[in-house]
């Protein structure tokens, strides 16, 4: 079939396999791949295989600008060092489309919350949240009262952390989080 | 008996020959002459805010569409059927916003049921997904920020008012029955204020008309910025303010206009003419204006919008201004920068919004082409309120989650078009139209034209029987005991449902603290142990049979339990390899579950990005299993 963006990269079938396990359309993805090029693109022409740093992945607008958007890039990494392939780079993409169901976005974004990686959200991670989440202003919340009353609200079975099935409950309740979590493409 | 009738026979030809030069009149009559130009454009402008000039006859108001005029044969045809289509072209549009209406609040319930289901988790909803992942832009993203910081704050307080004392809530009480009071004396002595003053303008003929829709706009702008402030005194939770301030607004807005109606309909409209009567009274107090409805809605409903849109640029591009420039002059006074600083209220300007719709369904009748009217108004509205937002107000708007403020202002808006509908009822089922003008005149009441139609006086016809067994009680009687039922039962299991869900949380909390308890007690033995790493499961076997109490270890940490399983955990891994649950827990615990599609490329294997998850393990959850 030949080629799209010159010899080594990716051909017309394997877009179209992308297309399927995927949640993005085939415009989607060419679109993508010129974005993700962009980055780093005479090493991604030589392999396409090539992983872009962290600190080059926050060029990118929607990581850049994301007070998350190194925990994005870390929860999306198959190697855990925010790292990203193409691959990577369409699984992040694709899990915050608007057709991809709300149970892989939570489970996404538990690990995102996580900040170490314990398999539950405890008083540290709420605080790093609201630090990012706040900016320099973070001197003048009241974080203490802000984790009582969030783990008194999300904590049901009282044991000190927030578990993923706590997590999924209450994000579930929410009728604005498919608009919320949703990175545009164009 | 002779003179009497003779006098009789006078009136009936004095009456029609009055009626015929009304009429000739109203379609006839010419401008007078001007010979200064100049004053030609201030004369218009003031017969038509006067509402006395021959500009009602035109194609916007209610008197242009009239039947019985010297017409073609062609205009005959159609005359006979412009009174249906008017009608209709009016009951088209309350149905019509109706249901549109009944749709969005529909959409609404859903969260009104979840907010008082008590599940409504507003600080996850703010921590977890305060951040909206679309935003690209730095100052957007700085803007958001300070916007968050904004509503945690407010959300931190409202969660501080839940554990109030009995005293306080009393005290509270007290105060929440004197503010109510006071805002109601309020209201109805802004009622009775518009109700004089346009009576002395009526009678005394002073100020062009204008002084009532004055009066009403300026009400309508002081009253909820009042309200605002009073309602802080409640101390009520932000949904509850918002609603508060809403319907005490409208209820200003709603009765200044009834108020307003009234006078000018009681006016013009005035007593009932018995047909064939003479109507040329010396004092001519009874005299019903000839096209009231066209008066009616030039006097209230264009002067209404008229008198805001002045009244709001006066204050947008003057007052406004001049109360920053007195901030900025006198900043070290308290009072100065009290009245400098403006913000702008979402509320108060939403309300404008339901105001302006009501009069809208209301102006319809009056005058079809009002609709045309609202829209350039709120056009030219529009972008005053950008000016005051981007120049005059300063700091972030107030924290108003938009989907349940809508929810609020819809339902406001609904009781709005119920009493919209009442009135409309009136004027066409019971209200005399105009005999000189209008597609009515030939009726008693509008509503004839559709009764004719549908021929529902003919007893004979399909329809009234249709329509009288409809009305009677065999039908109306069990309609209203099956929706009562249906509500009864929706409301019944609601409620059961809502106790479902308090009892799986108990149950959740107390085996949670039976998992605690145990652990705990394994902890203890582990920390007091002599030899190093015990063998657990003997443990785990003795407590078994033991009574336990409930309840958790008294000077443990929240968090530190489960961490200090989790090293546990680690530690029993290393150690014990021929376990056969520590086989299985291993496996579980450290592979990561990929589903790996195996491409058979020669680009070696890809990843199956749809259901590549990680899924996090509970560490506690394993242990207690394993050993137990």
């Amino acid at each position: 079939m030949g080629t799209i963006f010159g010899k080594g990269l990716y051909t017309r079938k394997e877009i179209t396999e992308y297309t399927t396990i995927t949640y993005l359309t085939r415009n989607e993805i060419e679109h993508l791949l010129v974005k993700f090029m962009k980055l780093a693109s005479s090493q991604i022409k030589a392999d396409n295989q090539y992983r872009v740093p962290l600190g080059v992945l926050m060029e990118y607008p929607e990581f850049g600008a994301n007070p998350f958007g190194d925990r994005l890039c870390k929860t999306f990494s198959s190697t855990g060092d925010g790292s990203l392939d193409f691959e990577d780079f369409l699984n992040c993409v694709s899990t915050f489309n608007f057709k991809a169901p709300m149970d892989t976005k939570i489970e996404y974004i538990f690990q995102m919350y996580d900040f170490d990686n314990d398999g539950e959200i405890g008083d540290d991670d709420i605080k790093e949240t609201i630090r990012r989440l706040v900016g320099e202003r973070f001197e003048y919340t009241p974080v203490e009262e802000i984790c009582i009353a969030l783990n008194k609200q999300t904590d049901l079975d009282s044991a000190g952390g927030i578990s993923f099935t706590e997590f999924k409950a209450a994000c579930a309740k929410n009728l604005d989080f498919q608009e919320i979590f949703k990175i545009n493409i164009f | 008996m002779e003179l009497s009738q003779t006098r009789g026979k006078i009136y009936q030809n004095r009456s029609r020959s009055l009626r015929n030069a009304a009429t000739n009149f109203t379609l006839t009559s010419r401008k007078t002459v001007i010979t200064n130009k100049q004053l030609t454009w201030l004369i218009t402008v003031a017969e038509l805010l006067g509402g006395t000039s021959s500009m009602l006859d035109m194609i916007f108001f209610y008197g242009f569409y009239t039947t019985h005029s010297q017409m073609t044969e062609k205009k005959e045809n159609f005359g006979k059927w412009l009174p249906l289509l008017y009608m209709a072209s009016v009951m088209a549009v309350l149905i019509v916003s109706f249901c549109i209406l009944i749709k969005k609040i529909a959409d609404g319930i859903k969260e009104i049921v979840r907010n008082k289901d008590g599940d409504v988790c507003v600080f996850s909803e703010l921590v977890f997904c305060g951040y909206n992942h679309r935003n690209k832009n730095e100052n957007e993203v700085r803007f958001k920020r300070k916007l968050w910081l904004h509503h945690v704050r407010v959300a931190v307080k409202q969660a501080k008012s839940w554990g109030r004392s009995t005293k306080v809530t009393r005290k509270l009480l007290i105060t929440r029955v004197i503010v109510f009071a006071t805002t109601s004396f309020v209201i109805g002595m802004t009622a009775w204020g518009i109700y004089q003053i346009s009576d002395i303008v009526y009678t005394k003929g002073i100020g062009l008309g204008l002084l009532p829709s004055l009066v009403v706009s300026i009400s309508n702008i002081i009253l909820p910025n009042i309200f605002i402030k009073v309602s802080k005194l409640e101390k009520n939770s932000l949904e509850g303010s918002t609603a508060l301030i809403l319907y005490r607004s409208l209820n200003v807005r709603l009765l200044s206009v009834v108020v307003a109606v009234i006078r000018v309909f009681t006016r013009n409209y005035g007593s009932r003419v018995k047909p064939y009567t003479c109507t040329d009274h010396e004092d001519k107090t009874d005299i019903r204006a000839t096209c009231w409805e066209s008066i009616l809605a030039s006097g209230i409903l264009q002067k209404i919008l008229l008198t805001e849109l002045a009244l709001k640029s006066f204050l947008t591009f003057v007052l406004d201004p001049f109360r920053k420039m007195l901030k900025k002059l006198f900043f070290r006074i308290k009072i100065m920068r009290a009245i400098g600083t403006l913000r702008f209220n979402v509320i108060r300007h939403s309300i404008d919004i339901i105001n302006v719709q009501v009069m809208c369904w209301i102006g319809f009748y009056f005058a079809p082409w009002y609709p045309l009217n609202v829209c350039v108004y709120l056009v030219v509205i529009f972008y005053i309120q950008k000016f005051a937002v981007l120049v005059n107000c300063v700091g972030t708007p107030e924290a108003h989650k938009v989907t349940r403020s809508t929810t609020i202002l819809l339902t406001g808006k609904l009781v709005s078009f119920i009493l919209v509908l009442i009135f409309l009822i009136v004027v066409l089922g019971y209200l005399e139209p105009s005999k000189g003008c209008g597609p009515f005149a030939t009726f008693y009441v509008p509503w004839l034209c559709v009764e004719h139609f549908l021929q529902v006086q003919n007893k004979a016809s399909h329809m009234f029987i249709f329509v009288d067994h409809m009305g009677s009680p065999s039908v109306y009687v069990p309609l209203l005991f099956i929706s009562l039922t249906i509500l009864y039962f929706y409301y019944s299991r609601s409620n059961r449902l809502n106790e479902t869900a308090e009892s799986i949380k108990d149950l959740i909390h107390m085996e949670n603290q039976d998992k605690q308890y145990l652990a705990s007690k394994l902890m203890q033995r582990y920390l007091t142990s002599s030899t190093k790493k015990p063998n657990l499961e003997k443990q785990w076997r003795d407590l078994k049979g033991a009574i336990l109490p409930f309840g958790t270890t008294p000077g443990v940490k929240r968090g530190a339990l489960s961490q200090q399983m989790k090293k546990l955990a680690t530690d029993l891994m290393t150690t014990s390899s021929t376990n056969q649950f520590n086989k299985k827990a291993k496996s579980s615990m450290f592979k990561k579950p990929f589903k790996i599609k195996s491409w058979k490329k020669k680009r070696g294997k890809k990843k199956h990005l749809k259901t590549v998850v990680r899924h996090p393990v509970n560490h506690e959850l394993w242990f207690l299993h394993g050993q137990l």
